[in-house]
């Protein structure tokens, strides 16, 4: 089941429990999709901690970055919480994915079953939720 | 319609470019023509620096290779029996093979007419066609 709050005003929305890692999307992005319909979408560098602590940057565009991502397939996704721009994602067994505005792009965006799609935007690294119509 | 087509049977892709790469608990690729290829058994890569692998659909770390194909531009590919092969300008080579524990890869083409082709167990290839869903091609 899938429980998510969101600010109206665009500030804080978490996600908990959104279902395992079942898609890795690999274009001009990197897109990761729930098994409840959850979705995240990256188009910036990001960093993943696995539960050994070690961390490691993984940008969209560097496809041979991409290995801790592909990592978590599998993994339950515990929690997604997006606070001043930054969303983390929190994996079963500990693992982390932590992504930041970005000065130049759209960094990331996220969308689900239930809530206003949310996404941080250059240059201030303010969160928006978009309409429902935004849904992806 | 369907039938075996004259072998080898070449695809309708050169040119194009691997538009997107998608994980699943299989493996597709899509190119820039709409044509899509998906694995649901071992693959094999050569990699532009002759580097060989086998990648698994479900051994997700072993597709990292796989990833580099982003952008890459398709030289040819073709079909033989139960065998598909494409080759890229970077020089990699993409290759997918008949398997007797079931399906192995599927292909789709949009092209002049619309082909899909299943590798089924025991290396039987089926080819079905249909109108062009696109009607013009590049």
């Amino acid at each position: 089941m899938v429980a998510d709050t969101a600010d109206p005003t665009g500030g804080a929305m978490t996600v908990e429990r959104a279902g395992t890692l079942d898609l890795i999307g690999v274009d001009f992005r990197l897109e990761l999709g729930f098994g409840n319909g959850y979705r995240v979408q990256l188009e910036s560098e990001c960093t993943v901690t696995d539960r050994s602590g070690s961390t490691a940057v993984v940008d969209p565009d560097r496809k041979d970055s991409l290995l801790p991502v592909l990592r978590l397939f599998g993994a339950e996704l515990v929690r997604s919480s997006t606070e001043n721009g930054v969303l983390t994602l929190i994996f079963d067994g500990g693992d982390t994915l932590v992504a930041g505005p970005d000065a130049e792009f759209e960094s990331w965006q996220v969308s689900g079953p239930k809530g206003r799609p949310a996404r941080t935007e250059p240059p201030t690294g303010s969160t928006g939720t978009g309409t429902e119509g935004d849904r992806g | 319609m369907s039938g075996v087509p004259r072998q080898p049977f070449a695809l309708d892709i050169a040119g194009d470019t691997v538009d997107f790469i998608g994980l699943e608990s299989d493996v597709t690729i899509r190119f820039s023509s709409g044509a899509s290829l998906r694995f649901e058994t071992d693959l094999a890569l050569t990699g532009s620096d002759g580097e060989h692998e086998f990648l698994g659909p479900g051994d997700k770390p072993s597709l990292l290779g796989l990833l580099a194909l982003h952008t890459d531009v398709v030289s040819d590919g073709a079909i033989e029996g139960g065998r598909i092969t494409i080759r890229f300008a970077s020089g990699a080579l993409l290759e997918g093979w008949s398997n007797r524990r079931g399906p192995s890869w599927h292909y789709s083409e949009p092209g002049r007419a619309r082909v899909d082709i299943d590798v089924l167990p025991d290396g039987e290839v089926r080819y079905r066609y249909s109108p062009s869903s696109v009607g013009v091609r590049r």
